[in-house]
């Protein structure tokens, strides 16, 4: 009986995982296919995933608190971005070299973005339950903007250095370069690496003593305390197979960068537990029992959105010191449509994200990214293929959630209805 | 507090008419001097004062080259350093230079009635002979552009243009750069002038050599050589292809024509050559006082971006008024855009009638449209026949997609234009895989390296224009596209009539109030399928309407934006997400494309760079369909 209930059990959360992450586990299928379809090394695959990682993580994990605040995928993050490239741009003209550099433009970004940030809350609350699609648009409608800003004020109204405009024209140069001389080009990155093994073994032994200390101090389980020393063991036992090993030689980790990412997936876990984080819950449940319990509904949203539309503005920065060029009129052009692929492949949905999600959502679209051309040249004897295939997967997986999403709440909605009938 | 508010609204707008009454006035003088006898013989005077000055600029070159001459033989004799001997003869050069300009350049009786004549000669025999050129050149582009030669040429160009404009795996095609490839394709230099455009040419030299006896009246010094060598600055001076007022008047101005009038005179005649400028700037000011005074009611009334939009509109038309862009060919333009996306906007009412809102996935009919368009020019149809397959076939094709679309929203309400949005999206990028891989074989629909379909597709060979060049005329200069309007009216006329019809009226119920039309028997859900079925195979034959008028069909990254600009088409016209009219159509079209129409012509011709029409396209489609999104009214959907 008791063993019957059991297996029952377990197979009812089998089933209610995988319907929770299909679209991961979809992924997970298509990403070890492409991997083995693209006959790329390993090294060179996991050198190239490690550098988008370090690239991008920062911006989709900007896109969690929005999602818990109930506003949906905040495609709008691109703005933050454009804030961004806009202080970066000022950096580069004055000549601000170094991580001195990125500070200023960080700084810079912070004002901006709020100030975007706000106007975008306030004009979201007013198309309320259609933020995903609105803040979509607001992204284009700015991205006009933005042109207009950087083509025609930008070196006309406002001077700039020769070196950042068009060549025998007014406006912003298309390409700027942060290498050589302007030196911004990994000067978060290059602060300080280690190598993997290193970085492996720092992680290891700090989880080991940092468990050990907690025991001790008895602010965990045992069994945490214990899976979590395990777990390290294991990896560290993996990456002593020569395969692994060889196919991870080549890795540099950039620290701070890391660092970083780590701060924000901190601070999106404390900030839930603080007063606003709670605000954050409520709002995201249900607008109505909050605006009830006495929270402000609409200044909270616009909260939300201001944090997240900095914390995207930083996350660009950290982007573009990594790639070293600033494609000034595409480089945030999909900065929300990729990072807002990459949440909802970790198996997020419209109003649920975790940290956890980001990053391994984060994993898989990057790994797909990393494949998709070689993929398709060797599967279908073209590399495009590969690359209109990894744009239809990113319009095709955010389809699939809103509709789930859509799905879901209109199937609740009719069984309150049928409930509401029979009772 | 509000008497204070609508006394300023009153200074305001009545200092504005003001002005705008001064301008209007001073414009008409300007336009009664520019009829009057004055300004006709102030102009002859300023073209022979032109064409003498510019015959005396030869002997004035010659003078100064003579003197620079002298200076440096002098130079050398006295040993002068290098520096030295070159400062010095320029010195001498601008010397010289000058008292043969103050020598040479006075002439007495400019009404001179013999110069006059001999002038105007030269003139007419330059004016025949440049209109039978341009009659004859148009004939050969029209000869070319259906051999094959000038489209293996066209096809070049296009590549390189293609590739000079991905961003991110798009193509963002400028309709101006697209305009400037398809006439740089026609290659002249086989161009066989014929006998008779030849007399005409040999006509030219003969008036201008009858013209020479008149300039050695007034320039004795002019030697044979000069003359010879004067003959093309003259005749540059004398004719130039369109002859109004304006352009004669500044062709003369740059060579100081204007010296030779009083300075009260000079004034009349700066009057008589602004005097239409005047008027459209009089006219701007005069609807901008109506603005300032009618300000609230009309915000309130057509909301503030269709305001703004208006005002837009208003402000171009003047702006093109100010820069000479020739209104025929505008109003042309207008309307052939109108009728180009009116279709296309069209397949937006019948979603937002029943009920779905912005039909974003309206790009799954354009697919079906595509498809139908790509199997007639497989098969190397041509003509009215092509045109008529690729619609129905369009159609049969749109319908089903239709039909299962709408079973996928009537599954979604009240989340319609987000999913809507993204599947749009990605059935453009899953079909961008399909036309790699479908197996059309025709060599001018494929890639001749590499696998799969074109992105451009030159429809001159097929369909193209069809409609465009249907019982098309010429009015007053502006070409009219009557085919194209009349089958846009067509098709408007036909959705008018399905609104007046049961199911029509059922079918909007159903969209405005689904809950009243449920408690009225209305099956919602069957009215819902018909609209977005009905949409979706709107949306195809609209975009082969499309193709067939702008004489390209682009496959891949082209029909993604095409939702939106339908979108914004139709809510400018004044509909919102969930009420709209045949009218809003119509009207929404011709704004939003009279605004992009006019704003490529005026901003290529304010400023030089390019980017800005595309710039304004964004911020106009995305600024209404956010309006339309806040007046959706936050809580109540979703």
């Amino acid at each position: 009986m008791g063993d019957r209930d059991l297996l029952r059990r377990a197979g009812h959360r089998v089933k209610e995982n995988a319907r929770e992450y299909v679209v991961t586990y979809i992924f997970l299928v298509l990403s070890i296919i492409f991997v083995a379809y693209s006959g790329r090394p390993m090294t060179d695959i996991f050198y190239q995933l490690m550098s988008r990682l370090t690239r991008n993580l920062f911006i989709v994990l900007a896109l969690i608190i929005p999602i818990v605040a109930g506003m949906g995928i905040n495609f709008a993050i691109t703005i933050g971005a454009m804030a961004a490239q806009i202080g970066l741009l000022l950096v580069i003209n004055w000549g601000v070299t170094g991580i001195g550099g990125l500070l200023l433009a960080a700084a810079i970004t912070v004002p901006l973005a709020a100030g975007f940030g706000f106007l975008i809350g306030s004009l979201l609350n007013k198309m309320k339950g259609q933020e995903t699609i609105g803040s979509m648009i607001l992204g284009f409608f700015a991205n006009g903007a933005y042109q207009l800003l950087f083509l025609f004020v930008f070196g006309k109204l406002i001077p700039l250095n020769e070196s950042v405009t068009i060549v025998g024209g007014t406006g912003v140069a298309n390409t700027l370069n942060l290498t050589g001389s302007v030196g911004l080009l990994s000067a978060l990155d290059g602060l300080w690496r280690v190598t993997f093994s290193q970085a492996l073994y720092g992680i290891t032994l700090f989880a080991v003593l940092g468990s050990v200390l907690l025991l001790i101090l008895k602010k965990i389980q045992r069994v945490k305390a214990f899976v979590t020393i395990g777990m390290a063991l294991v990896f560290v036992i993996v990456y002593q197979i020569p395969v692994v090993n060889h196919s991870l030689q080549n890795i540099n980790i950039p620290v701070i960068t890391f660092l970083l990412i780590a701060l924000l997936c901190l601070f999106n876990v404390v900030i839930m537990r603080t007063r606003l984080g709670q605000k954050f819950r409520a709002v995201g449940q249900s607008r109505v029992v909050a605006n009830a319990a006495g929270i402000n509904v609409n200044r909270v949203r616009i909260i939300a959105i201001m944090i997240s539309t900095i914390l995207a503005g930083w996350g660009q920065i950290i982007f573009i010191q990594n790639l070293g060029t600033l494609q000034t009129y595409a480089a945030h052009e999909m900065v929300g449509l990729y990072a807002g692929a990459a949440i909802l492949v970790g198996g997020a949905s419209i109003d649920r994200a975790t940290n956890g999600q980001a990053i391994i959502g984060c994993i898989l679209f990057h790994t797909l990214f990393v494949v998709a051309q070689d993929a398709g040249s060797n599967l279908f004897g073209d590399p495009n293929i590969g690359e209109y295939f990894r744009v239809f997967l990113c319009y095709g997986v955010i389809a699939l959630a809103l509709v789930m999403y859509a799905w879901r709440g209109n199937s609740a909605k009719k069984a309150a209805a049928r409930e509401h009938a029979r009772g | 507090m509000k008497a204070k508010h609508s006394k300023g609204k009153w200074i305001a707008s009545g200092v504005v008419m003001l002005l705008a009454i001064v301008m209007v006035v001073g414009g008409i003088t300007g336009y009664a001097i520019r009829t009057g006898s004055f300004a006709t013989d102030g102009l002859h005077k300023m073209r022979n004062y032109a064409v003498l000055r510019t015959a005396a600029g030869a002997i004035i070159d010659d003078i100064a080259l003579e003197a620079k001459r002298v200076a440096r033989e002098y130079a050398d004799a006295n040993n002068y350093s290098r520096n030295q001997r070159a400062a010095y003869a320029s010195e001498k050069e601008a010397e010289a230079r000058q008292a043969a300009a103050a020598e040479f350049t006075q002439f007495n009786g400019l009404d001179d009635d013999g110069l006059d004549a001999r002038i105007l000669q030269v003139e007419n025999a330059q004016r025949v002979y440049a209109e039978q050129e341009a009659a004859e050149k148009e004939l050969y582009a029209m000869q070319v552009a259906q051999s094959a030669e000038a489209n293996v040429v066209l096809d070049e160009e296009l590549e390189t243009l293609i590739e000079g404009s991905e961003v991110e795996g798009e193509t963002v095609i400028d309709e101006a750069d697209l305009q400037e490839v398809t006439e740089q394709a026609i290659d002249y230099s086989a161009f066989v002038p014929s006998e008779f455009l030849k007399a005409l040419q040999a006509d030219i030299s003969v008036q201008y050599a009858s013209l020479q006896p008149e300039l050695l009246r007034y320039l004795p010094t002019l030697t044979e050589k000069m003359l010879k060598d004067l003959e093309k600055p003259i005749l540059a001076v004398t004719y130039e292809y369109g002859s109004d007022f304006e352009k004669q008047y500044d062709r003369y101005l740059e060579m100081d024509a204007l010296t030779i009038f009083s300075k009260a005179d000079q004034n009349r005649m700066q009057l008589a050559r602004r005097g239409d400028d005047l008027i459209t700037i009089g006219v701007g000011l005069f609807i901008l006082s109506l603005g300032i005074f009618f300000f609230k009611p009309m915000t309130a009334k057509l909301g503030m971006p269709r305001f703004v939009i208006l005002s837009f509109f208003v402000l171009l038309c003047l702006m093109a008024g100010l820069y000479g862009i020739s209104v025929p060919t505008m109003i042309g333009n207008v309307l052939k855009r109108t009728g180009m996306f009116g279709v296309l906007a069209l397949a937006m009412l019948p979603g937002i009638q029943s009920g779905i809102s912005l039909n974003m996935g309206m790009t799954a009919g354009i697919i079906g449209g595509l498809l139908s368009t790509l199997i007639a020019l497989e098969a190397n149809m041509t003509g009215w026949g092509a045109f008529a397959f690729s619609v129905v076939v369009g159609c049969l094709i749109a319908f089903p997609i239709g039909w299962l679309y709408s079973k996928l929203l009537n599954r979604l309400k009240g989340n319609e234009m987000t999913v809507s949005t993204y599947v749009g999206f990605s059935i453009v990028s899953l079909m961008s895989i399909a036309w790699m891989l479908l197996p059309f074989r025709n060599a001018k629909l494929t890639w001749a390296l590499g696998t799969g379909l074109r992105v451009m597709h030159n429809m001159s060979g097929s369909f193209g224009g069809i409609l465009n060049n249907f019982l098309s005329f010429k009015v007053l200069g502006v070409t009219v596209p009557t085919g194209l309007l009349l089958f846009f009216f067509l098709c408007c006329g036909l959705m008018w009539l399905f609104s007046r019809s049961k199911t029509g009226t059922a079918m909007i119920a159903a969209g405005s109030n689904p809950r009243f039309a449920e408690a009225a028997g209305i099956n919602v859900d069957r009215m819902r399928t018909i609209g977005t079925t009905i949409s979706t195979v709107i949306a195809a034959v609209g975009i082969i309407v499309y193709s067939q008028s702008f004489g390209f069909m682009q496959l891949y990254g082209g029909p993604r934006q095409m939702g939106f600009i339908a979108a914004s088409a139709i809510l400018i016209g004044g509909a919102s997400v969930s009420r709209a009219k045949v009218s809003n159509v119509i009207l929404g079209t011709f704004l939003f494309q009279g605004v992009l129409a006019l704003g490529i012509q005026v901003a290529n011709a304010a400023i030089a760079e390019g980017g800005l029409s595309e710039v304004m396209r964004i911020l106009i489609s995305n600024g209404i369909i956010l309006y339309a999104l806040t007046q959706s009214g936050g809580d109540s959907r979703g």
